[in-house]
């Protein structure tokens, strides 16, 4: 059987695109930086820069696979300007489902799920 | 897609089929003798084996080997299968402790699993940091009940050359059976094999512009030197390897074998200042390491990680570049390579590694397009790391 590429277009455009990717580029009232990694050399880091409850800017760094980094991409974009309690609502599944990432591989992304339930531990709105 | 548009350089997973070649192998099945069947004894079937004794012939002008001594196979991986296990079973009565190395390929790594599992003793030897065996260490390993010694030539993944000529010499003082497998040297490198005094040795057309499916085992006519065959159920081959010829899979093995012989000079030259050009073009690289020592190491393939950049990550960057991580026949399985782990890198080192390999068609316009990509992806992959994984750490 012919191996199946494992990266949807979707995939593509956010993992060599990260426009999210690097630091918090502005002043925020409150910033919070959540890192996780999975102990053998995949790491994740998602900064939020917050006012008034709102996730204004969103940005992270990834030592990951490609899947992994175009998931923080997709999420940071998805959920920057809302507000933090909605982060109460994220599921690492629906990013999985959107950027086709095959279900094999759909526990390399799981880290985001961890670092997104650190941000709200971090803001006392842990689910 | 036309070939001439990708940026190839995979040479040691496959080598493109030298165009003379293919069209001379479409001319075996469409001529009025190349569809029969070599044993059949009528005038068609005689002229088909002709084609087969020809191609032996040219293999064995390669290997400066007799043509009698060649069983065609369908590859470097049945060829050490068939020496493998075929000599281990046939010598098994004398003893049944066998020697080889944690950084063979896969076809010979499980032929030795599968034989531990039948009783055998298996000696597994790790390499030096630079990959290389040290032949004391072999020396040592072997008892009054070793029966083969089975250390490849060059390194699928790294490149690295071992010293066959001593092995052979070691294994010989002490009256037991060298298997080399030689996929990757075979057509590239000068191999002697009268002189190196090798027993078994393996080869593959689709490493040197031959097609894929068509390959050789070399088996030393001497006392000793016999093979249990694998498959049973004919004649061919002199009963190691029976099966009707697949006659023009082994014509494109013939030619390539010759084409390669009257180019080893050029081609090996050629290879050596691609390498050199692709090393001299990324070297500076923060993190980049080079997995083998230049002058330890096949011309035709430079290994390098990256300290701090996923390997996953690197090969999807440096698309549409066709590069390797670890060996193809290991690609699909996403774990850090076992040849680099036994040389001593790392994980994260051995997880980030990219194999370049080049050939023949290969040229500095291709290697300028690989130092260019390779460039962006590891400064593109190096803005996403955390910034207390930033690392300008050398191995």
């Amino acid at each position: 059987m012919a191996p199946q590429d494992p990266y949807s277009s979707l995939l593509r455009q956010y993992f060599v695109s990260p426009v999210h990717a690097g630091a918090l580029r502005g002043e925020y009232s409150l910033r919070l930086l959540a890192k996780v990694d999975d102990g053998s050399g995949t790491a994740l880091q998602i900064e939020a820069g917050i006012d008034e409850g709102t996730l204004k800017e969103l940005r992270f760094h990834a030592l990951a696979c490609p899947h992994l980094i175009a998931a923080a991409e997709l999420f940071c974009e998805r959920y920057e300007g809302r507000q933090i309690a909605t982060l109460r609502d994220f599921r690492s599944i629906g990013i999985a489902r959107e950027l086709a990432i095959p279900v094999s591989k759909t526990g390399r992304i799981l880290l985001l799920e961890d670092a997104v339930t650190l941000l709200l531990q971090e803001t006392g709105n842990e689910t | 897609m036309n070939r001439r548009h990708l940026v190839y350089l995979d040479y040691a997973a496959t080598t493109p089929v030298d165009s003379e070649i293919a069209a001379a192998m479409a001319d075996c099945l469409q001529s009025p003798y190349g569809f029969a069947n070599p044993s059949s004894n009528h005038v068609a079937g005689r002229q088909s084996a002709e084609l087969v004794e020809r191609a032996r012939a040219q293999v064995g002008a390669l290997l400066n080997a007799e043509p009698r001594d060649l069983a065609f196979t369908s590859g470097a991986t049945e060829s050490n299968n068939l020496a493998i296990f075929g000599a281990a079973r046939h010598r098994a009565h004398r003893g049944k402790h066998l020697i080889t190395m944690t950084t063979e390929h896969k076809s010979v790594i499980e032929c030795f699993e599968a034989l531990q599992r039948e009783g055998f003793d298996v000696t597994w030897l790790d390499p030096d940091k630079s990959g290389k065996l040290d032949p004391q260490l072999l020396e040592a390993a072997i008892r009054d009940d070793t029966q083969l010694v089975s250390v490849m030539h060059i390194n699928n993944e790294t490149g690295v050359i071992q010293d066959i000529a001593s092995i052979a010499a070691i294994c010989h003082r002490r009256d037991v059976l060298y298997h080399c497998d030689a996929a990757q040297s075979a057509g590239k490198l000068p191999l002697d094999i009268a002189a190196l005094g090798i027993d078994l040795l393996s080869l593959t057309g689709h490493k040197f512009y031959g097609p894929q499916g068509a390959g050789a085992l070399f088996v030393a006519d001497r006392p000793g030197c016999q093979l249990e065959p694998l498959l049973f159920g004919g004649s061919q081959e002199r009963r190691r390897r029976p099966g009707t010829h697949a006659v023009h899979q082994i014509l494109g093995l013939g030619l390539a074998a010759e084409l390669a012989l009257s180019r080893l000079a050029a081609d090996l030259p050629h290879c050596r200042r691609l390498r050199e050009r692709l090393w001299l073009g990324i070297r500076d690289l923060p993190g980049l390491c080079r997995n083998g020592d230049e002058k330890e190491t096949f011309a035709g393939i430079l290994n390098v990680s990256t300290a701090g950049v996923d390997g996953e990550s690197l090969m999807l960057a440096l698309e549409p570049l066709c590069v390797a991580r670890g060996s193809a026949c290991n690609a699909q399985s996403g774990e850090s390579s076992f040849v680099l782990r036994a040389m001593g890198r790392s994980d994260a080192l051995a997880q980030s590694a990219i194999r370049f390999s080049f050939g023949r068609e290969t040229t500095n316009d291709d290697i300028d397009v690989a130092i260019e990509r390779f460039r962006w992806a590891v400064n593109h992959l190096g803005k996403l790391r955390p910034p207390e994984t930033a690392t300008a750490t050398r191995a």
